[in-house]
This record gives C-alpha cells, sequence and structure tokens, in this order.
C-alpha cells in the first residue's frame, strides 16, 4: 500500500506566523526557520509511523512548503521517500494511479476562512480556486488531482479549519486536528509533542478509509477559476489555454486536471519520471 | 476544572533588561532562546502545581510582545496555548467557561517605584485607573475575569506586582520571583528555585477559590487613561463616551467593562467568541 503525502508549514502545530523565508540573511530567522522545520519534519515522522502501523508499505513525502526543501531531511523517518525541491517537473511529482491514497500534513485552511490560522491559497493574493464551480484550496486541489488517479485522500493533519474544509470536501477522511485558529496569526494549539501522538493515531486510522472513502474526481472536461484580490491579469496579453475573464479573473479548461495543471505551471506534459522502475517497486 | 494563565515575560526570573526583537544578530537570538526556555519553566512549575491541585485543564496565554514567545518545545504538553499576533482580542479564552484564572511572568504596573521593567502594555502609559481602582496589565485581566464571574487566585512575577494583585484581589495566591529595585534591576531567584515556588503557589492556588471573589465593577464604569506625553488634542471631535480631561488624560465611560474596553480598543473582533476546542482526531 503506497501512501502520497503532501506536506506544507502553516498548518503545523507551534507554527503561527508565516515563513519568514524573506526576512534576512540573520540569527533569528534561522533559528525560526530550523525550529519550524524539525516540528513539520517530527509531523511528518509521526504521519509515516500511522500509515506504515495501518498498512502502508510505502510513504512518498512531496515537501510542499515554500521552497520545497522545508523537510529536515537528517532527522526524517527513514521508511519515507522525499520529493523536494523547486523547479519540479510537474505538479505532484509521483502521484499517480499507484498510489493507494492521499494525505495532508501541516495543511491549512483556504484562501477565505474566517479564523483559519494563516489561511491562504498559494499565495496571499489568491481569492480563491475552484474546480468545476467548487471552492478548493491547495488540498482540495491536490484531492481533486488524486481523484483522478482513482486515489482517495484519506488523511488531513493541520488546523482545525482545515480539517473541516477536507470533511466537508471528502466525506470519511480522517482529520487530526493540531491548533484551532482564531485569525490569520493567531491560534490555539497543542504543544508539538501532543500534535504527533495525535497526527500519529489519526494516520493510522486513516488506513482503514483505503476502499471505503471515495476518490474525489473532477469529472471531465475540467474548469479551473482563479480569481485574486487584486488586478493582475492583463486581458490584452492572453496566456496560451487560458481565458482571462477581467483582470481579477482567469479561466482554464482541459480534459483532465492533470493537463489543466500543466497548462496552468507550463509543465511539459509528457513528462515521466525516469527513477519509476525498479528503484521504487524495490521497496 | 478549567484554569486560564496569562503570561508575560518581564516578571520571569532572570530577566530584568527589555526584550530586544529588532535586533536579530546571533547574540540577542540566543539570549531570546534562554528567555522563551525560562518563561516556558516558569510555566511548566505553574501548570504542574495546578494538575496536582485537581484543575484539569488549563490554557496558556502566550501574552508577551509578538504572542509567541513561550518555548513550545518544552511546554507542557497537557495544556493548550493560545499564541500569536492580531488577535480578536486579547483574552478570547478567559470566559466564564474558566473556573479561575492567574498570570506568571506578570511584572507591576507602569509607574511602580522600583518596579523591575514596570509598565502598562506600552512605555506610553503613566497610569490607568478604572472606577478609582489603579491597575495595571495583571489588574486589567484580573477585572475581565471579574466581568465573567472569574476569579484571579494566582500570580508569580516581581514582588511588586505580587504587592499590586495582593491588594487588587484580597486572598490571592502570590509567588515573588525576584525584588525589583529599579526599573532594570532586581534581586532574583534562579530559575531551579523559582519554579519550585511556582510549583507549590499554584497548588496552593486551588484552595483560593472559594474564597476569592470574582472582582464586580459598579455601573457605570469609567475609565482613567493616563499617558506619559501629551497625546490628545482637546479639540479634536470623540466618540461618545469618550472626554479628553487634558493633553495627558482621558476618560472614558461605559455600561460596564467589556463597554469601556470596545471604546479603548476598538480594533477587536468582539464578535468572535471561540467554541470548545480540543486537539483530537476527526472521524
Amino acid at each position: 500500500m503506497k501512501v502520497y503525502i503532501v506536506t506544507d508549514l502553516e498548518g503545523v502545530a507551534g507554527v503561527t506566523q508565516w515563513d519568514p523565508r524573506h526576512e534576512g540573511n540573520n540569527a533569528a530567522t534561522a533559528l525560526a526557520r530550523r525550529r519550524f522545520a524539525r516540528w513539520l519534519t517530527e509531523e511528518v515522522n509521526a504521519a509515516a509511523r500511522g500509515l506504515f502501523a495501518g498498512g502502508a508499505t510505502e510513504v512518498i513525502v512531496n515537501d510542499g512548503h515554500g521552497a520545497g526543501q522545508t523537510i529536515d531531511v537528517e532527522h526524517v523517518d527513514p521508511r519515507i521517500k522525499i520529493f523536494h525541491g523547486t523547479e519540479r517537473p510537474n505538479y505532484c511529482t509521483g502521484l499517480d494511479e499507484t498510489c493507494d491514497a492521499i494525505a495532508s500534513v501541516g495543511t491549512h485552511a483556504k484562501a477565505g476562512t474566517e479564523h483559519g490560522n494563516l489561511a491562504h491559497t498559494m499565495g496571499t493574493g489568491v481569492r480563491g480556486y475552484w474546480i468545476n464551480g467548487v471552492s478548493v484550496g491547495e488540498t482540495g486541489l491536490q484531492a481533486f488531482l488524486a481523484g483522478e488517479y482513482g486515489v482517495p485522500y484519506v488523511f488531513c493533519a493541520g488546523d482545525e479549519w482545515a480539517v473541516r474544509e477536507m470533511q466537508q470536501l471528502v466525506p470519511g477522511c480522517v482529520g487530526a486536528a493540531v491548533k484551532y485558529g482564531t485569525s490569520t496569526l493567531s491560534a490555539l494549539t497543542c504543544t508539538p509533542q501532543r500534535a504527533r501522538e495525535i497526527i500519529e493515531e489519526g494516520a493510522e486510522r486513516a488506513m482503514q478509509g483505503i476502499g471505503e472513502v471515495e476518490p474525489l474526481e473532477p469529472g471531465s472536461p475540467v474548469l479551473f477559476r482563479e480569481e485574486h484580490h487584486e488586478p493582475v491579469f492583463d486581458p490584452e496579453e492572453p496566456r496560451e489555454g487560458c481565458r482571462i475573464i477581467d483582470a481579477h479573473t482567469l479561466e482554464i479548461e482541459a480534459d483532465t486536471l492533470k493537463d489543466l495543471l500543466d497548462i496552468k505551471y507550463g509543465y511539459d506534459p509528457d513528462w515521466t519520471p525516469a527513477w519509476a522502475q525498479p528503484w521504487f517497486e524495490e521497496a | 476544572m478549567r484554569m486560564h494563565i496569562m503570561t508575560d515575560l518581564e516578571g520571569v526570573a532572570g530577566v530584568c533588561q527589555w526584550e530586544n526583537r529588532d535586533d536579530t544578530g546571533p547574540a540577542n537570538a540566543l539570549r531570546r532562546q534562554r528567555l522563551s526556555r525560562l518563561l516556558a519553566g516558569e510555566v511548566n512549575a505553574a501548570i504542574e502545581g495546578l494538575l496536582a491541585a485537581g484543575f484539569d485543564e488549563v490554557i496558556v496565554n502566550d501574552g508577551h510582545g509578538s504572542g509567541s514567545t513561550i518555548d513550545y518545545d518544552i511546554a507542557d504538553p497537557r495544556a493548550l496555548y493560545y499564541h500569536g499576533r492580531e488577535r480578536p482580542f486579547w483574552l478570547p479564552f478567559l470566559s466564564d467557561r474558566c473556573a479561575a484564572t492567574g498570570a506568571v511572568g506578570a511584572h507591576s504596573r507602569a509607574s511602580t517605584p522600583s518596579g523591575c521593567l514596570a509598565h502598562t502594555m506600552s512605555g506610553a502609559i503613566r497610569r490607568w485607573t478604572i472606577n478609582d481602582l489603579e491597575v495595571g496589565e495583571t489588574g486589567l485581566q484580573a477585572l475581565i475575569a471579574g466581568y465573567h464571574g472569574v476569579p484571579f487566585i494566582f500570580a508569580a512575577g516581581d514582588i511588586w506586582l505580587c504587592r499590586e494583585m495582593e491588594e487588587t484581589v484580597p486572598g490571592c495566591v502570590t509567588v515573588p520571583m525576584k525584588y525589583g529595585t529599579s526599573k532594570h534591576s532586581a534581586m532574583a531567584l534562579p530559575p531551579q528555585r523559582a519554579c519550585e515556588l511556582i510549583r507549590e503557589g499554584a497548588e496552593r492556588a486551588m484552595e483560593a477559590i472559594d474564597c476569592v471573589e470574582p472582582l464586580a465593577l459598579e455601573s457605570p464604569v469609567l475609565w482613567r487613561d493616563e499617558r506619559v506625553d501629551p497625546t490628545w488634542d482637546e479639540e479634536e471631535d470623540q466618540p461618545e463616551g469618550i472626554t479628553i480631561v487634558n493633553a495627558h488624560v482621558r476618560e472614558i465611560v461605559g455600561e460596564d467593562l467589556m463597554d469601556v474596553i470596545q471604546k479603548v480598543y476598538p480594533n477587536y473582533d468582539y464578535d468572535f467568541a471561540p467554541e470548545e476546542w480540543t486537539p483530537g482526531v476527526r472521524t
């Protein structure tokens, strides 16, 4: 049983502030970022322990936050494989029909969630994403992409508001609520240590969702809509494959969500992982 | 039984200088790590004593500065912690659901002679009186608790703060951590001894629940807000209930304490009432 985890930082217990990665090269920032990375890594490890205990034989972690290398590789569970880095070949690399489930750790609520701690969708300028009219955040988008491969979203660890969002979108998925956002920059939280216990327990439970939870299928064709707070699109400069509705709004339509994301991010649609076999099969 | 603890940094044993959050260099980064550790040690000692006395729930408000000062790596995982900035209210989890409230790391109010790091909120305030009761931050906390019918039973901090709170709330248990001798000097206990005393005091505080009256205010409530520097323009129109006495002093009148607080701090989200929340697995 292969489980694919997408990680983010903003839903990790103990983190209530944005990653200070653009706040300069200084000791305060370096220490804060190391602490955040360690907390994320330990939540990932807790999730992996739970998933393996629940029957997973392979866990792939997509180090999804920011520059894509937040997880502390020196302290990660050795049974995990990590996909990390920037300039990636496609969206959610390694997520395909060979996975049995998808999960998320460090999950924050989507943009516009009233009391969601660090709630946002991709950048803070985005007002919202919609897939075929359904409002989604980053994690909802990933759940739809997994659903296209027939893979169910089974587990959400993060802010209470993210857990509610995902349980509404994917009935039956298990949540591990480790904090309760009260505003963008504040939350009631348990300690990182207690969060790990909750996440491990929840992840083990979530393995039972495989075969029970319905994959979140987007259908075909797929219509994606993206709205921004500020005018960011120029109707005079159309982007290939995209419809600029107005300066705030962009739409993309494609046969599949995978095709759609390749268009959105300019990925090579024919890219396939050269690693595929036999390296992954040995596990 | 739920206990609500407010924390601050300036009353922690071993602290006699202001925290500098602007200096991002390594020396100050290490110093701030130590401050976080010292505060967390005192908070843990209080939690230990409270749980031993029979409280079964502790919510800690990480109240100092930017709202993320407690070191969550060593914080007691049996408590929940409210942290972060731009909060919907100063003390959103202090409500009638709490059996009692107290303070750790508390400093004396502004203008206290010999009070170590004495201040009220910021350096701008010279004196606050609410219906002739002179209060600092901790006194205001006790009044807000009283508004909800909750007694203030415990304070750990500078001896001048302890005396202040004994006078404000007769019968509360206080634990002096240091003897302030000037704004930036004090005779202090080393952290280990400080924590022993906090643990004992917090355990004893349970007994104060029955003999300490929640602070009650007669209606109307008059808040007199005196500033160090000339701050207000007597010619300028004021919202209803606010009177400018002179450039240093204004008076705010309201039906009750929260009515006055809303006039003093109009930017909070007073409609926000947090749900009862515990971290855990959601199915």
